[in-house]
């Protein structure tokens, strides 16, 4: 049961942090808290349709098609959480003056932050098919029905509550500096899930590895952790990238550094 | 809705990766979860040589084939088998898991190659 819970806990966890920082960095738009629920909600049902049409996908591109998915999956996340930023470098400002004088959830007349929204929905989507099929692979076994629930209840919850402090952290920022510092953590998310993009193109042999790992710093910090999985949400964290990760890494900054400054003017 | 954007993309994806992935020509090694365990348990492979390594599961429940250090993740469900790209790799040893049984190891060898 707890080896069960600390693998729900572990997906729960990356997905539970995005939704935090989404509903960080929306913090200020009317209507958030309703459509960020909408998002899980169509995550989890999109989980579920994965989770069942797991076999098929992966059968698919003579057995690549689940690498394929995945990176498919994040790069969308990647260009939705881009469009926010150069968005939000149009209207950050008025957002935060808003915000500055008038407290939060009444800012009108901004258009809702649809891409925000569709990034966790999205994120909730591949840990929670992970979460569906690990589950599914435990009750098919005949782990006991009881036992199983209790700890998928406890990984979800935690990993949840681990998002939710992230998301309280990030409203303690002074408004001064918030969109600046979730501005950044949409960027490194961004990053992060591009390099892990990268990774499956390289699995499905669509991009070579370029040089296969540039460092390895498993000894100091694994990616099976807590800290580990939680560094590797926030910042991209991996053990020891290739030389293609790191590309995407780095590429995925500059892009949305430059377009946030291009729409500046 | 979902399931046909999934089919679609999936779709647009097998277009892109039809001409890009030569692949037939690479040495293939084979590794199967039975009563979860991995066989063989070390997976000896050439040095700096990409290669392909299919995942066969042979037990009923899904397994995640996972590697941190060579970042590879792969979802194999009950009864079927995955493939995964790998290399070309450095002389080492690199361990993997099943994701979804954590007790589960296995280790791929990267060592030169005896004669071929």
């Amino acid at each position: 049961m707890i080896a069960s819970a600390l693998i729900v806990f572990r997906e729960a966890l990356e997905a539970a942090l995005v939704i935090g920082i989404v509903l960080g960095a929306t913090r200020g738009l009317k209507g958030r808290k309703t459509a960020v629920a909408w998002g899980v909600g169509s995550g989890i049902m999109g989980a579920l349709v994965v989770a069942a049409l797991m076999g098929r996908i992966a059968q698919a591109a003579s057995g690549t098609g689940q690498a394929l998915f995945e990176a498919a999956v994040l790069f969308t996340a990647v260009a939705m959480l881009g469009w926010h930023s150069v968005w939000m470098s149009r209207h950050g400002k008025r957002l935060a003056q808003d915000l500055k004088n008038l407290g939060s959830d009444v800012t009108k007349g901004l258009r809702p932050a649809t891409a925000l929204y569709a990034a966790a929905a999205l994120a909730v989507l591949r840990e929670g098919s992970e979460i569906v099929l690990f589950l599914y692979g435990l009750a098919a076994s005949g782990a006991g029905a009881g036992a199983l629930c209790l700890g998928g209840l406890i990984g979800l919850s935690a990993g949840a509550a681990a998002g939710g402090l992230l998301y309280l952290g990030l409203v303690r920022i002074p408004v001064r500096l918030f969109f600046r510092v979730t501005g950044w953590m949409i960027v490194l998310l961004a990053a992060g899930m591009a390099s892990q993009a990268a990774a499956f193109l390289n699995q499905a042999d669509l991009l070579p590895s370029i040089k296969d790992s540039l460092w390895d710093t498993s000894r100091l910090l694994s990616a099976q952790s807590v800290l580990g999985t939680l560094l590797k949400t926030l910042v991209g964290y991996t053990p020891s990238p290739s030389g293609l990760q790191m590309l995407f890494y780095a590429g995925t900054i500059a892009l949305i550094a430059s377009l946030t400054k291009l729409a500046e003017e | 809705m979902i399931f046909s954007l999934i089919k679609r993309s999936v779709a647009v994806l097998l277009l892109l990766a039809a001409p890009l992935s030569a692949g037939s020509d690479l040495p293939v090694f084979r590794l199967t979860l039975k009563g979860h365990q991995f066989a063989p348990q070390k997976v000896t492979v050439p040095l700096g040589r990409k290669f392909k390594l299919v995942v066969s599961n042979e037990d009923a429940e899904p397994a995640e084939f996972e590697s941190f250090v060579l970042h590879r993740e792969q979802v194999v469900v009950g009864k079927s088998e995955a493939v995964v790209y790998l290399g070309p790799l450095k002389a080492g040893r690199y361990e993997f898991i099943d994701d979804f049984h954590s007790q589960t190891r296995g280790v791929i060898e990267a060592a030169a190659a005896e004669k071929k």
